[in-house]
């Protein structure tokens, strides 16, 4: 069945949110705490310049090729062989990143929760309803994710909200004591994260309001780096230097809330709403594999598809990491450069190709 | 959604079929060559070629054939007009008609004026001697049967090839009295009633406008049952007028008996746990979903009319909601979503909570439940398990048995079971009092009575197998499906799914009625309401 949904500006809004922020609240404090220690909020500042700029790359690349996804429309730029090669590469990468996501979700379920479980069981338990909903279509995973964004960043701001008696905001002084550097540093290691709007590519062709995508996705990268920023604000308020030491502090944040006061099981609760979230991303980045790899080999109906990369999603996340610790060397080492190149680089790379070739055949005329 | 539809129509297809040649068997004892030619086509009268013979006794012997010797069936043989005595009979069928009407205004008309003969003879007999108010002309057997088994009479003349109908309906009927399933305190207690022509009239009492149309179909080889499409020109949404008397005409079964059937026949998603049309018994309720936009099916022979689309927010709100002030309307919109979440995630958290994931409950109260459960033999799974059993055991009783006996047993049921398991030991308190609040709660909301009761149990199993993240798993694929339903075309999560602001107007809170100015945009084209603006009157 080819696709025929079509999703509206509010919920394509909503997806972009939801596709970058869970994992992002659970892992970027941690991460930009190592290098740029109190000024992380700068570095994430910096970083929403550079989501600008790849959001505003993809969105003209998107808009020279009306209703096509990158798949489609690579060929054109660059030649049959060398737009099959993009293809792949887009494939691997949905797949890759997705199975990178589903191991950190399983990892932060088994971690903290329930440690004895395997983690297959979280595993399987949350790529059933993705296939289920891969299936069902774009409209379905849009309404879902309209649902859950709103609980979503209500829960986000109230944990913050609750917290905020704990917080000591001198302990994000000095600012930049060390310079630019490290907080340039910080941001390096962010980017992958923000440059996550590169599911515009697949997504594009499915909206019904192809003019206002560019103002709705600067609106959610503006939501997610406010929300982001806020996190961090108040997770390094409340731990100073012991972000450092741990593995998940927004959920270490949730239970110093519920420790003190007679609000208990506050992290069981955001842990659900959370899962909520990551679910979405989850779906999502299924449904663009799903969909990259259908048009990759030029199969009408994507759906058959739903079930065999869920299945090879549930190896990868298992096989692909033998643990949290190597997950998370994985991460910095291999996914940080690599995300980065395909989703900013070749975009770069084909919109300039691409802007060249027009004014080639502009100036011909 | 065509093909499981497909499928039922092709096995009633294949249900009639076997059943026309069962009859052709019968049939062929029959001396008669003529009739048999007819029933080799159809197993009952609908012969569409054969027309009234000018001969009456033709007519009277075919009809008392197809009859058989029904006792039940009246064959009246008069004389019209008291000197030329032109032979005529009229038959009817005691039990349906109103026999006083058919005495004194047909009989005693037709048979002691002195009519002339006159060219035009059965106009005149039609406009000017035969007093009924409704009387129709009729030109084939068809008519003839149809008319005899709906309750009119048939008029046949000798020597002319047509008849006359006369509607002489009169049946016992229940009358309109308070449903059952939509009692409210406040509002009117008129329910629908079996007879259709009730029905629609208690509608034409509260939409008086010509715009309201009822479009009549048949369904039901046999029992040709009569179905009703109101909606009211001009705020419908013609496309699903059209698309519903498409998919009723499809419809090819020996009997509709309820209007379940059609229901069931025509919906949208045969295989999801939720309804998508909407049931009413009170004719309130019915005009105003026809005021938003709304279809409804009235179907002879059940008081329960369908409303089509039927959106998912529909299930949480009644009629009451309108007619009482919007605060405590918002406020029982709420206590209802809460007994909602109730009846299906309770069972299972306290499953989980016991099993799996104690650190959930607080402290103290881990502490109490675990001293209630000292000595139950059972895993808090199996407790409520055998628990909701039992009340499903007990409602389903409840239902069926005589009322006398009722009484008696519910007080058993009641306090000696379960005062009496958990004196046993069988069970402990905490499973007892959960499994009375589910299913007491199952009940606030009538039209998803039954999905929820499948679903609380769906997620006990969830629960005792995967804990409080099965149970979420669970939620995750209940909001997919809920979702991607569809009702006629309407999705069927709006206005939360595809989030339409200008409609949460009437979703969980219940705004003041004068801002309600607008209809929905997923059922009807026409969304502009004629609105009620009093702070427009107040300033005058």
């Amino acid at each position: 069945m080819i696709e025929q949904g079509k999703i509206s500006y509010k919920q394509l809004i909503s997806m972009i949110v939801m596709t970058i922020s869970p994992t992002a609240i659970l892992y970027l404090p941690t991460i930009t705490y190592k290098e740029a220690k109190q000024d992380g909020w700068i570095s994430i500042l910096i970083v929403t310049i550079y989501a600008f700029l790849v959001a505003y790359i993809i969105i003209n690349l998107n808009k020279m090729f009306e209703g096509k996804t990158i798949i489609q429309y690579s060929g054109k730029i660059v030649g049959k062989y060398f737009g099959k090669v993009i293809g792949f590469l887009y494939c691997v990468l949905y797949i890759h990143l997705n199975a990178t996501v589903i191991r950190e979700f399983s990892e932060v379920l088994a971690g903290p929760f329930m440690p004895e479980t395997p983690l297959l069981f979280f595993t399987i338990g949350i790529m059933l309803p993705s296939m289920y909903g891969v299936y069902k279509g774009i409209e379905v995973i849009a309404r879902t994710a309209q649902i859950i964004f709103p609980i979503f960043l209500g829960a986000v701001i109230i944990i913050i909200l609750l917290g905020i008696s704990d917080m000591d905001f001198s302990r994000l002084q000095p600012i930049l004591a060390e310079g630019y550097e490290p907080v340039l540093k910080g941001a390096s290691r962010q980017i992958s994260w923000f440059s996550q709007t590169i599911i515009l590519t697949i997504i594009t062709p499915f909206t019904n309001l192809p003019k206002k995508i560019g103002k709705m996705t600067y609106i959610a990268v503006i939501l997610v780096s406010i929300m982001i920023i806020l996190v961090n604000i108040s997770i390094v308020a409340t731990f100073g230097g012991e972000v450092e030491l741990m593995n998940y502090p927004f959920l270490s944040f949730a239970r110093y809330i519920s420790a003190i006061g007679s609000l208990e099981r506050l992290d069981s609760i955001i842990m659900f709403l959370w899962i909520g979230g990551v679910f979405i991303k989850i779906v999502i980045l299924h449904y663009c594999g799903v969909i990259a790899i259908s048009q990759l080999f030029s199969v009408k109906d994507y759906r058959i598809f739903s079930i065999p990369v869920g299945i090879i999603l549930i190896i990868l996340s298992n096989i692909l990491w033998g643990s949290l610790t190597e997950l998370k060397e994985s991460i910095k080492m291999i996914n940080v450069p690599y995300n980065t190149m395909v989703q900013a680089g070749i975009p770069t790379v084909l919109i300039i190709i691409e802007k060249i070739k027009r004014r080639f055949v502009h100036n011909e005329k | 959604m065509n093909k499981y539809i497909k499928k039922l129509i092709d096995k009633s297809v294949d249900k009639s079929k076997n059943n026309s040649n069962n009859n052709k068997n019968n049939d062929n004892n029959d001396n008669n060559n003529n009739d048999n030619d007819n029933n080799n086509n159809s197993n009952n009268s609908s012969n569409t070629d054969k027309k009234i013979s000018t001969d009456l006794k033709n007519n009277l012997n075919y009809i008392k054939k197809q009859f058989g010797n029904s006792h039940d069936i009246i064959f009246r043989e008069i004389n019209v007009g008291s000197k030329i005595c032109i032979p005529a009979v009229v038959i009817s069928i005691n039990g349906l008609v109103n026999q006083n009407l058919i005495d004194y205004d047909l009989l005693k008309r037709v048979m002691h004026i002195d009519i002339k003969l006159k060219d035009d003879f059965m106009e005149y007999i039609k406009k000017s001697i035969i007093t009924m108010v409704d009387i129709n002309d009729i030109n084939s057997m068809d008519e003839v049967f149809d008319g005899i088994l709906s309750g009119e009479s048939v008029m046949l003349i000798d020597g002319y090839s047509s008849g006359f109908r006369l509607d002489t309906r009169e049946w016992k009927d229940r009358g309109v009295s308070q449903p059952i399933i939509g009692s409210v305190v406040r509002g009117p207690r008129e329910g629908f009633s079996e007879t259709l022509l009730t029905n629609t009239a208690l509608l034409r009492r509260r939409i008086k406008t010509p715009q309201l149309i009822f479009d009549k179909v048949n369904c039901g080889q046999y029992t040709k049952t009569d179905i009703v499409i109101a909606y009211i020109k001009g705020i419908a949404n013609d496309k699903i007028v059209k698309e519903v008397k498409k998919r009723i005409s499809k419809i090819d079964i020996d009997g509709i008996l309820d209007s379940g059937y059609i229901e069931q026949l025509i919906e949208d998603e045969p295989f999801s746990l939720f309804p998508t049309i909407g049931n009413t018994e009170k004719p309130d309720q019915a005009a105003g979903k026809l005021l938003e936009g709304r279809i409804a099916i009235l179907v002879d022979g059940s008081p329960i009319a369908l409303t089509i689309p039927f959106l998912f927010i529909e299930n949480i709100q009644t009629s009451e909601d309108y007619y009482t002030r919007p605060w405590y309307a918002t406020f029982t919109r709420i206590i209802r979503v809460l007994s909602l979440i109730i009846v299906i995630f309770l069972p299972g958290f306290y499953i989980s909570a016991q099993t799996y994931n104690q650190e959930m409950l607080p402290t103290h109260l881990f502490i109490t439940m675990a001293a209630s459960k000292e000595g139950v033999p059972f895993p808090a799974f199996i407790e409520i398990l055998i628990m909701s059993i039992l009340f499903e055991v007990l409602k389903e009783a409840g239902v069926r048995m005589p009322k006398h006996i009722g009484e008696a047993l519910s007080i058993v049921g009641a306090l000696v079971l379960g005062e009496a398991a958990v004196g046993a030991g069988f069970v402990s308190n905490p499973a007892v009092m959960i499994t009375a609040l589910t299913g007491i709660a199952t009940f606030v909301i009538y039209s998803l009575n039954d999905s929820i009761t499948i679903l609380r149990f769906g997620f006990m199993i969830l629960g005792a197998a995967g804990g409080l993240f099965g149970m979420l798993i669970g939620t995750i694929f209940l909001l997919l499906h809920l979702v991607s339903i569809r009702s006629f075309g309407a999705p069927y999560m709006s206005p939360m799914g595809p989030r339409n602001n200008k409609d949460m107007k009437d979703t969980l809170i219940r705004v003041p009625l004068w801002m309600m100015n607008s209809r929905s945009e997923v059922i009807s084209k026409n969304t502009k309401k004629s609105s009620t603006n009093r702070f427009v009157n107040k300033s005058k």
